[in-house]
Parts: structure tokens; C-alpha cells; sequence
């Protein structure tokens, strides 16, 4: 068995300056997707109007409206720090603009992949790459609003390198 | 030696097992009924529901028995049951993590065991084989360790040596013999009562008022039903009439009744507990009711924590868990280790990491001011509005007690964030949290499957952040350190997993 000493000072930082950035498509996929989320609540809001008195109608609809602005804001925001680094031995993700993380996972520590898409990413033509490891779902990486052609090579890269370990 | 390349069933007295379960179920069942109706008025349904039921209870034993097969065919062990559900599950030795043997009442009785088979990370987790006569079962265990460490042997990725075995295998092979004979730990009743005392004992007490209450109205429509007569209690005046006394009494009873659920708990769960070191396995056997014998491979478990309380610290010992890589779902997957005196803490990280985290290191202490600051945050919304009534209704002095809860937690909040450190010693990172209730987190580096910063909004302008880490046994962290310390931190460990090439669950 050989187990060197390395000196971790020296080993490399995550570069904090080249995270990728998802496809500006992807913001646009967000907002119209949180707003079709919101959607249902809407038609709540109009079905009281014909129900109970205006100003609790007026109330709920501006409840709505502030909601709606609220997610889209947040939507918006986390957009522009989210990203990825992807080195030659592990992947780095971050997201969130609330509650921000940053999370590296060694290739070495990956089980599978794989890549999904939904409805409303096939109309963006936009996908998400899914990364699992054995640390349960807290450490399971997904990354979200990928070019179908950037996540297919992602995919092929990371489960290469994972297998090289396994 | 029991050959597995053919079917084989289990111990016939396993009909008498299931059996037994079955009539466990038939008794609470018919408590039901008699609770539930007192009167069956048809008798033509209720003579159905006996077939059925007496179809259930006394022939489904055999066609379990009849249909349950446990064989091993290429590395895999596979496990055939159900009657109507036919069942095949299929397990790859190298992924059972551990074969434990566990007995409960009943199977004492008929003096057979139940063979209880864990693995990580598969759904199929629930495996057990519920009667083996005892001399099979222990062969049958030895055989799949055997069989799963030859198996894993002839894995190419395992050509390196296992991490806590470094030390054993430099050292002659007859030091371990020696060492089998002497337990790690056994558990003299004082140290049962020791253990039993300092337990959480709000939750046994919480535990056994949830039971009362939850079957309240059950107990009292029996109660009733049978003492009608003697019983005339009226309620509302035994409320009416509550003083000063009867709560003191309620309180006093209630104390009295959770340190007893404390005590009875430890003392059916940690009877006759001993745990040793066997080879690379650490065994414990332990329980009253329900006996178990666990085994774990040292090399496989991936957190070990202390934990604490005063009541413990000032009986000098605190209480170990250890942690195994864990299929999903399942939390409850750890060893706890009462009563660890400190010696006793020192030999166990030297057996499971063969070595103490040094301390050469300068910690990583996080940020106590922000502990506070969040509990003030959090608490302040539960206890302004108390404070306002008060003030309101000109009970001034009664303010008191919302800022005395208010002041009390936030100090505590920032001892317990003055505690909170993390040390990186060169193979093992340490965690300390907490202060009137202290916990230790140690972990191998090499086994982190992800590392992780986050912080919140509020956090990026104070340039803080959490650290976390992710392992196969759970994910463990600490809150509010410098950012760019954790980076460093984070970036340490991530190249030190990758930098590793040991096997790792």
C-alpha cells in the first residue's frame, strides 16, 4: 500500500472566478414555470370574488400578487448564482441565493448519474443532470437547466471518471 | 457447516414463530373489538370472521415456513418468500454490511434466533430470517462474513490495505487473540442505573404521556365499563377543585414516572451489555427482552460520536454512537456505546480510526456571537408577545419570566457557539458542539462523499458560513465560522478524498 503524504496547502482551490453559467434560456424556463405555478392559486382568488365580499377578494388578490412577485424575484435572483465547476477529478455546484451552497463532490464518491427533463424542459430544450452518491439525498447533486448536449457530456465524463474508481 | 448452494428452509419451529406473532396481533385485535362493540349482534358475520381469522392465524405459520428459502448462488444470497406475493430477493455479498443476530422473547422460548441481514445503500433492507436454530444461525453468519470478505478480497479496488486495519496488521497476529478474550465494555447493573439516570428522561417522560394519552379514551370506556358502579367520578369537579397541591402532585408524578420509563427502558435495552473486539469486528451483544448480537466491521463504520449531558459529565462518562454506512430510510442504523468512561472513549477511537485525533492543530472555532444572535432572533418572536400581554394587563413583575427565558437561551446559545469548533487533524476531522448538552463528531476525511459551505443572505454580509459534511453514514455540520476558513476547510478535505484511493464503505 502507498499512501503519500501530500501537503493539501498546496493542492489546488476551487476557482471562485470560472463557475459556468446555466443558458440564459434557463431564466426564462424558471419565471414562466414559477408562474404556472402560481396559477392554481389564482383561479382561487377569482372564484372568491364571486363568492365573498370585494375587499377580502381585493386582499387576497393583492396577496397573490406580492406572492407571485416574491417568487419571481427570487427566481431571478438565484438565476444569477447558480453554476458549476467542473475540474479533472471532482464537481463543484452552487445555488441558492437566500440560502446559498456550494457543494463539491470527489468523483471518486459518485454512484450513478443520470439526466431528466420535464415538459417545460423539453420546451426550453433545456435538461437536468442528477449526480448520486452515497451520502443519501443531502449530498446527491442536481443540476438543473442544462444544454442537453452539455449534460449528455457532463454525464459522459463523470461516470467515466467514476468508474475508473469504482 | 450448513451448505447453501441448495435451498434451504428455516428451523420448522419457525411455525411456532409466526404463530406467536400472530396471536400477539389477535390479542390486540380482540382488545379492539371488545373496546370497540361491545355487542356483535350478527352472529353469522362474526362466525366468518372467525374462520378467516382462525385460517390466518394457525395456517399461514406453515405456508410461511413452507415458502420461505434462503440460498447462495454466484456471490449472491437470495431470499425466497410469500404465499399469494411470491418474493425473491436477491442480495450481493460484498454489499452486506453486517449480520447481526437478534432474539426476542418468544423465539427464547423455542430457543432459536432470528438472523438479521444489513446492507448499504440497497432498498432491501428489511431482511430477516426470523428462526434459525442457534448452531446454524452461527455458522450460517461466520459463512456470509466469510464468503462477503472473500468476495470483496477479490475486488480489485480493495488491493489496499483497510484503513483501521493498518495498525493490526503491522502487529503480530496472536496480540488480537489476546485481546478477544477481555471485553471492551460490559455493564454492571450500577452502570445500567448510572445510564438509566442521566437518560433524557423529559422525552421517556414525554414518551409515556403520549401513550397515556393517546389511548385516554380507551382506557376510560374499559375503566368504565367494568366499574361503573364503584367508580362515580365526576370530572368536572376533580377539575374544578384543582389547587396548588394537585399540581405540584401532577408535576411530581410526572417526574417520578419519566425517570422510571428511563430506567426501564435501559435496563431492557442495555442488559447484560458487553461489546468486544474481534478481529476487525466489533461485536455487542445486549438486551433483555430482546437480545442482540451485532457485529460490525470496523472498517465500515464512518462517524463515531460522544455524546453528553451535565448529569453524565458529572458521573464522568459519556455515551458513544456509532455510525455504519446506512441504507436510505433508515436512521436508526448506529451502536450506542453507554457508560464510555474516558479511557474507554481513547480505546475506542484507537480501535475503530487506530489512532486519536491529535491536537497539534490550531481548531477552527466558530463565531459565538451569531449563535446567540440567531436564538435571540428565534426566541425573541415567542417571548415579546407574552411580554406585551403582561405589560398590558400591568402584571409588570410577570415580565420577568419572558426575559429571564429570553437572556437564559441566548447565553446559552453563545456557550454553546463558544464550544463549537472544528479540528482537521491529518486523517480525521473532529466536531465539537454544544455545551450543556456536548456532542463529538469524528470522522475519517477519506470518507466525506461531498463537502459543502453554505450560508444564508444574511450571513454574506458578515462573511460567514456553514460547514457540512456528507458521509455514507449521515450527514454532519456546524454553523457560523469565517467563510473563507471554511472554503480552505472544505477545499482541504475535498482533496484529500480525492487524493485517497482506500475503499470506503
Amino acid at each position: 500500500m502507498t499512501n503519500e503524504n501530500l501537503n493539501v496547502i498546496n493542492l489546488p482551490d476551487v476557482p471562485q472566478e470560472e463557475f459556468e453559467k446555466h443558458p440564459k434560456r434557463f431564466l426564462n424556463k424558471k419565471l414562466i414555470a414559477k408562474t404556472l405555478f402560481m396559477l392554481p392559486l389564482l383561479i382561487g382568488v377569482i372564484v372568491m370574488v364571486f363568492f365573498v365580499d370585494t375587499w377580502i377578494a381585493v386582499a387576497a388578490g393583492s396577496l397573490w400578487l406580492l406572492l407571485l412577485i416574491l417568487v419571481l424575484f427570487l427566481a431571478y435572483k438565484e438565476y444569477f448564482v447558480r453554476g458549476y465547476v467542473l475540474r479533472e477529478k471532482d464537481i463543484t455546484y452552487r445555488y441558492g441565493w437566500l440560502f446559498h451552497h456550494e457543494i463539491t463532490v470527489p468523483f471518486n464518491r459518485i454512484q450513478h448519474t443520470e439526466v431528466n427533463d420535464g415538459p417545460i424542459d423539453r420546451a426550453f430544450n433545456l435538461c437536468e443532470l442528477q449526480i448520486y452518491t452515497a451520502g443519501g439525498s443531502a449530498s446527491d447533486l442536481s443540476i438543473s437547466g442544462l444544454d442537453p448536449m452539455v449534460a449528455a457530456k457532463l454525464k459522459d465524463f463523470i461516470s467515466g471518471k467514476a468508474t475508473r474508481h469504482a | 457447516m450448513p451448505d447453501l448452494s441448495v435451498p434451504n428452509r428455516q428451523s420448522p419451529k419457525s411455525i411456532l414463530v409466526y404463530l406467536f406473532k400472530n396471536i400477539k396481533g389477535l390479542i390486540a385485535l380482540g382488545f379492539y373489538v371488545l373496546i370497540g362493540s361491545r355487542a356483535f349482534s350478527n352472529s353469522w358475520i362474526v362466525l366468518v370472521v372467525a374462520v378467516l381469522v382462525g385460517f390466518s392465524v394457525f395456517i399461514s405459520p406453515i405456508l410461511k415456513y413452507y415458502f420461505f428459502k434462503f440460498y447462495v448462488v454466484d456471490d449472491e444470497l437470495i431470499i425466497e418468500q410469500g404465499v399469494l406475493n411470491k418474493e425473491r430477493k436477491a442480495i450481493p455479498l460484498e454489499r452486506i454490511q453486517s449480520v447481526n443476530i437478534n432474539q426476542n422473547v418468544a423465539q427464547r422460548l423455542l430457543n432459536v434466533v432470528a438472523v438479521d441481514i444489513e446492507t448499504a445503500g440497497s432498498k432491501a433492507k428489511e431482511l430477516e430470517i426470523p428462526a434459525l436454530e442457534r448452531s446454524f444461525a452461527q455458522s450460517f453468519k461466520d459463512l456470509l462474513q466469510e464468503k462477503a470478505t472473500q468476495v470483496i478480497d477479490s475486488n480489485d479496488a480493495l488491493k489496499n490495505e483497510n484503513f483501521a486495519d493498518q495498525e493490526d496488521s503491522s502487529t503480530q497476529q496472536p496480540a488480537i487473540d489476546v485481546q478477544d478474550k477481555r471485553p471492551l465494555l460490559q455493564l454492571s447493573m450500577v452502570d445500567l442505573l448510572k445510564v438509566g439516570l442521566t437518560q433524557n428522561h423529559l422525552r421517556s417522560g414525554g414518551l409515556a404521556l403520549g401513550i397515556v394519552f393517546g389511548f385516554w379514551y380507551k382506557i376510560k370506556d374499559v375503566v368504565e365499563y367494568f366499574y361503573e358502579e364503584q367508580l362515580d367520578l365526576d370530572y368536572e369537579s376533580v377539575v374544578a377543585g384543582a389547587t396548588i397541591s394537585l399540581v405540584v402532585f401532577v408535576i411530581i408524578s410526572f417526574c417520578i414516572i419519566a425517570v422510571l420509563v428511563s430506567m426501564i427502558l435501559v435496563i431492557n435495552k442495555f442488559w447484560d451489555y458487553s461489546i468486544y473486539k474481534k478481529g476487525n469486528y466489533l461485536e455487542v451483544n445486549m438486551g433483555l427482552l430482546n437480545r442482540r448480537e451485532v457485529k460490525i466491521p470496523i472498517n465500515k463504520i464512518q462517524i463515531l460520536e460522544f455524546h453528553s449531558n451535565p448529569l453524565r459529565k458529572m458521573l464522568g462518562y459519556q455515551t458513544a454512537r456509532i455510525y455504519q454506512a446506512q441504507s436510505e430510510n433508515n436512521e436508526l442504523n448506529n451502536i450506542t456505546v453507554p457508560a464510555c468512561t474516558s479511557d474507554k472513549m481513547a480505546q475506542l477511537q484507537q480501535i475503530i480510526f487506530g489512532k486519536i485525533p491529535e491536537v497539534d492543530q490550531q481548531p477552527m472555532h466558530s463565531i459565538a456571537w451569531s449563535h446567540a444572535r440567531l436564538n435571540l432572533y428565534i426566541v425573541s418572536i415567542f417571548t415579546v408577545l407574552p411580554a406585551a400581554v403582561f405589560v398590558y394587563f400591568e402584571q409588570y413583575w410577570l415580565v420577568a419570566i419572558p426575559a429571564l427565558v429570553l437572556l437564559w437561551t441566548t447565553y446559552n446559545a453563545y456557550k454553546s457557539g463558544e464550544h463549537t469548533r472544528i479540528l482537521k487533524a491529518s486523517e480525521l476531522l473532529t466536531l465539537h458542539k454544544g455545551w450543556l448538552f456536548p456532542s463529538i463528531i469524528i470522522t475519517p476525511v477519506f470518507k466525506l462523499q461531498a463537502s459543502e459551505a453554505c450560508r444564508s443572505i444574511f450571513l454574506k454580509r458578515r462573511a460567514q458560513s456553514h460547514f457540512k459534511f456528507h458521509t455514507a453514514g449521515g450527514s454532519r455540520g456546524a454553523r457560523y465560522f469565517n467563510t473563507s476558513e471554511v472554503h480552505r476547510l472544505k477545499n482541504d478535505t475535498n482533496n484529500q478524498v480525492i487524493a485517497s484511493d482506500r475503499y470506503w464503505m
